[in-house]
């Protein structure tokens, strides 16, 4: 079959790439594997192709050949590829897509006359789990593809991968499992999860772009700010970028940035009108669509985007890519950077556009990180029980399951390898009683034994409001955006609308609304109204520094502290600089910086570990809790990635022998865990655990909240646990989650260390230093008490804001 | 911004005194009735029975801060200002009616709410009179959702789990649930422990207390 595929590649006139070659023959083998090539390469033929063939020679009904995309977008555009090769290679297969999108009689067409190649998303290929006849339905399955694996990697979406694979290696044995994947610092590992072997192929594609960043530099230097994340100051520098270029993707971190940089471009340049669009996530698929369009025909000037552009289609006629503000991880950037350039040979060229003046030397840090090379890993989920349990309840709902089969496939995926018997009991437990065996939990019905020993789900309510869940660890109950004459936006989240009245404006959408009223989960709006409206924000958005990036980062500081530091972005960064060290201290590599002053917010602590966002959170709770400990003391706690502040209204016993103990590592594990009971970071997490076990029900985008006397809130079940069934494992997961993914516990170690053996440099700054001042005017903070609740009331204020 | 907050347990409105209790309840001196608001009795099982876990330790932990409450009043009667019970009948329902035979001396009294929506037979078999809001009682009109528009009597009612935020120096901030007395009308905070929070905008003019682990604060 090889010969037929080089014999189409030639006819196409084409030479394919090596990489593909390879595949071919590595999948004709009867391998499964890993194809390592980044998005645009052409990595869809390499697996599609052989597919098609192998169709095309040995036949065969049903589905065949699954594959798995991370977004709904990217399905249509494999569709389309795999309908061109079943007309080039003149034979005849069906192709069945199958998303959230899917019609009800889609469903059931499918369900009669299944496809042969068959491509969905991880959420709809569980609900097909969920369907009764799923077994007979994937029986003649061959070949499974995961493409864009490094994305769905590090997410609770890849544990559900993991599962359906465990599930479909059952009804299928010698089934195939090829990955598709970006380059990432773990791909033998992403490789070995997915495969579930330890031997297996992985095919590098060796494109090897070249890759140039330009700083864009602020003109009126004394002007550039200290703070803030919008970068807009720099936007006069943008536009002649955009207007040099035949097509811009510009890169924000937010899509709240993402609507602020729309409208400041349109406003400072109107002739844009027509020819910019916006692209996040949370606008509706029909104008996502329109704009992956548009971008395809070449007919977009500029479109402002986030993380959602990152993957996906091919952009031929983008030539320019400009990241705003830093993009955090090595990867992330490469992966941006990657969408311009595609002439073979062309450099991809990305604009960095800090946001505010230190983020000058994470431009630095990136160029010298990219010479480096070393790529961020992606930290995969393990023990995800939210997940196991809403696998589980998908099964019982369609074939149900048997106990001791399910176990070993279980135990056999990586994210369960560790699960013990009482775990896989206790699971069990919950899901039939409710809870674990020595808490009553009466009157719990979700799941059942039957007679012959299987687990299964008897009633249809439980089934229906099953099903709708499914899709929930991807999209957070939001509220839907829509015209009064119809026509829908997109998603806002409900608390920025709680701050609205009737006749308010807010943009979205890149465009001016005027809310008419909020109807159970839907906003009305209709068009136009002032041109200062409230921007939406949409919670959560925050990444954290890469531990590569935060590396390079503290190099580069230190090379400024020795004054060896040499590239483009020094005179820019000179003045802020000068201002740091005359009113604090610039810390080179061997020293760790704390600024300790008073003003009338309250005695500010500040600490720069320059570890990321979450690992600075970390070791502030830490330090927090340990400083509670020594006196009765409340703190509220803000942080970015350079540092973090403890702020209090008291003063704390500040010698370098407590700041020591602060920052020991004896106990460490039994403080950190007290820290992050004292703070929220648990019971945020918690939020999605709520929502992907089932504990609560907030309805479903588009339809009227039903059961009312069900709702509840994800907090409320973290109170009632945390008071009743403390050794709940949801409630254990919340916290483990924190420890992996936010205070990312190996990192922490890894800094304490090196803080030990840093020299203290305390310095009294009279006021905010460069450093300081954009965390200290961070009002979104954590907060922290060894108080006792009474002693605090005293101290406090009735405020009038809104929740 | 007002004034701190102290401790404060007692109250007087239109001349008649109450206690207000940390366990979120209301004590009326003068008619020596207890006053409960929400208090959501049988929600846990309710959601159990729909399939989403809540431990049982939780309505236990409610009857005892319920019985609590008889044993320190011994009031003459009950007022319960709706959401008694949530949803439809379940066993609970039966432990709650042994708590109230076991008072057989108190006269319970229940204003219904949106979710109780029980058969007049179980409340008469529990030995519970239903009054309609609003029901008059000394010199207010009893309720559960609070009124749309100002009454002739000053109103008490619940149905909100009235909640606000307190600020202090170095962005401190508290999220706790508050009795609300405001100009014309008072709602309670919710008894029961599986509630929510809504958090209430003060009137200028009102009386809001907050509840702490132990005691009850008002603005001084």
């Amino acid at each position: 079959m090889i010969e037929e595929a080089l014999h189409w590649a030639e006819k196409k006139g084409w030479t394919p790439f090596e990489f593909q070659v390879k595949t071919w023959q590595h999948y004709f083998e009867g391998a499964s594997g890993m194809v390592n090539a980044p998005t645009g390469s052409g990595k869809t033929y390499a697996l599609l192709l052989p597919i098609l063939l192998e169709q095309k020679n040995k036949g065969g009904n049903g589905v065949t050949a699954i594959w798995i995309s991370p977004i709904k977008a990217l399905t249509r555009e494999i569709a389309t590829s795999a309908e061109a090769g079943i007309a080039d290679l003149e034979m005849v297969a069906t192709v069945g897509l199958r998303t959230g999108d899917s019609t009800a009689s889609q469903r059931a067409k499918q369900k009669k006359s299944p496809p042969h190649i068959l491509i969905t998303t991880p959420e709809s290929l569980h609900l097909l789990l969920a369907s009764k006849g799923y077994v007979s339905f994937f029986s003649s399955l061959r070949t499974i593809v995961i493409d864009e694996w490094h994305e769905l990697l590090g997410t609770k979406r890849g544990v559900q991968v993991e599962l359906a694979l465990s599930r479909l290696k059952t009804i299928q044995p010698n089934l195939r499992i090829w990955g598709i994947s970006a380059t990432i610092g773990n791909l033998k590992e992403a490789g070995r999860i997915l495969t579930g072997k330890n031997s297996f192929t992985i095919v590098r594609a060796s494109i090897e772009k070249k890759i140039s960043v330009i700083p864009v530099l602020p003109v009126e230097r004394e002007r550039f700010p200290w703070a803030g994340h919008l970068g807009i100051k720099l936007i006069k520098a943008v536009i002649p970028i955009i207007q040099a270029g035949q097509s811009t993707l510009l890169f924000t971190n937010t899509r709240a940035q993402c609507e602020i940089w729309y409208r400041a471009l349109l406003e400072e340049a109107p002739d844009l009108a027509g020819y910019i669009a916006m692209h996040h996530g949370s606008l509706s698929s029909e104008i996502r669509d329109w704009v992956e369009e548009s971008l395809h025909e070449g007919s977009l000037k500029v479109v402002v985007c986030t993380s959602s552009l990152d993957l996906g289609v091919d952009f031929r006629p983008v030539e320019t890519v400009i990241q705003i503000g830093s993009p955090k991880g090595i990867a992330r950037f490469l992966q941006r950077a990657g969408r311009s350039g595609h002439q073979p040979g062309a450099i991809s060229k990305i604009y960095f556009v800090p946001t505010h003046a230190l983020e000058l030397i994470e431009a630095a840090a990136l160029r010298a990180a990219i010479v480096e090379g070393e790529l961020e890993h992606r930290i995969p989920y393990v023990r995800s029980f939210d997940v196991l349990i809403q696998y589980l309840v998908t099964l019982a709902i369609s074939e149900g399951f048997k106990s001791e089969e399910l176990f070993r496939e279980i135990k056999s995926t990586f994210s369960f390898e560790s699960i013990t018997t009482e775990e896989w009991g206790w699971v069990l437990d919950f899901i039939t009683t409710g809870g674990s065996s020595l808490q009553a939990y009466e009157e719990y019905a979700k799941v059942i034994i039957d007679d012959r020993g299987f687990y299964r789900v008897e009633s249809k309510k439980v089934a229906m409001r099953h099903r709708l869940s499914i899709g929930t660890i991807v999209s957070d109950a939001a509220l839907q955006v829509k015209y009064l004459t119809g026509g829908w936006l997109g998603t806002i989240e409900e608390w920025f609308i709680s701050q609205l009245k009737p006749g308010d404006t807010f943009w979205f959408a890149g465009r001016p609304l005027t809310l008419v009223r909020v109807k159970e989960m839907t906003v009305l709006v209709k068009k136009g109204g002032s041109k200062k409206g409230k921007i939406p924000a949409w919670l959560g958005g925050n990444l954290s520094l890469s531990s590569n990036l935060s590396i390079e980062l503290r190099r580069q500081i230190s090379l400024l502290a020795n004054k060896t530091f040499d590239g483009v972005e020094l005179e820019a960064l000179s003045p802020i600089l000068e201002v740091q060290a005359y009113r604090s201290a610039v810390p080179t590599d061997e020293e760790l910086l704390i600024e300790y002053f008073q003003d009338k917010e309250g005695y500010h602590l500040l600490f720069y570990p320059f570890e990321g966002r979450y690992v600075n959170e970390g070791l502030a709770s830490l330090v927090g809790y340990r400083i509670g400990q020594q006196q009765p003391i409340s703190f509220s706690i803000a942080m970015n990635d350079y540092g973090f502040e403890l702020l209090s209204d008291l003063p704390v016993d500040f010698e370098e022998k407590n700041i020591r103990q602060w920052l020991s590592k004896e106990n460490l594990t039994r403080d950190l865990q007290s820290a992050v009971n004292a703070t929220e970071m648990a019971k945020r997490k918690f939020r999605d655990i709520a929502s992907i076990a089932g504990l609560v029900f907030k309805g479903y985008p588009g339809k009227p909240k039903k059961d009312k006397h069900l709702q509840s809130s994800a907090q409320l079940f973290f109170e009632v646990f945390s008071d009743y069934d403390s050794n709940h494992l949801l409630l254990l997961q919340a916290y483990e989650e924190v420890m992996v993914f936010q205070l990312q516990e190996e990192r922490l170690r890894v800094a304490m260390d090196r803080m030990a053996q840093q020299k203290l440099k305390i310095t009294n700054p009279y006021k905010a230093t460069p450093f300081s001042f954009p965390i200290v005017v961070d009002r979104l903070r954590e907060s922290m008490s060894s108080e006792k609740l009474e002693d605090r009331i005293r101290k406090m204020k009735l405020s009038l804001e809104k929740d | 911004m007002q004034d701190t907050f102290e401790p404060c347990q007692q109250l007087e409105v239109k001349g008649q005194n109450f206690v207000l209790h940390p366990q979120r309840a209301l004590f009326w001196k003068e008619q020596n009735a207890l006053v409960i608001a929400d208090a959501h009795f049988g929600k846990g099982r309710h959601f159990r029975k729909n399939g989403i876990p809540v431990p049982q330790m939780q309505a236990e932990v409610d009857y005892d801060r319920f019985m609590g409450l008889l044993l320190e009043f011994r009031p003459n009667q009950v007022i319960f200002l709706g959401d008694l019970f949530h949803s439809h009948y379940n066993e609970e329902w039966d432990a709650l009616s042994a708590i109230i035979h076991k008072f057989h001396t108190i006269q319970f009294v229940l204003i219904k709410g949106n979710h109780d929506i029980l058969k007049v037979s179980h409340y008469e078999s529990a030995g519970i009179t239903i009054r309609e809001e609003p029901w008059k009682l000394g010199p207010f009109a009893w309720r559960h959702h609070p009124a749309e528009k100002k009454e002739r009597e000053y109103s008490i009612g619940g149905h909100l789990h009235p909640g606000v935020i307190l600020k202090g120096a170095s962005h401190q901030r508290l999220r706790l649930p508050c009795f609300y007395f405001g100009k014309t009308a008072a709602i309670l905070p919710a008894f029961g422990s599986f509630t929510g929070l809504h958090v209430i905008q003060p009137e200028i003019e009102s009386r809001v207390f907050v509840i702490g682990d132990e005691q009850v604060f008002e603005k001084c």
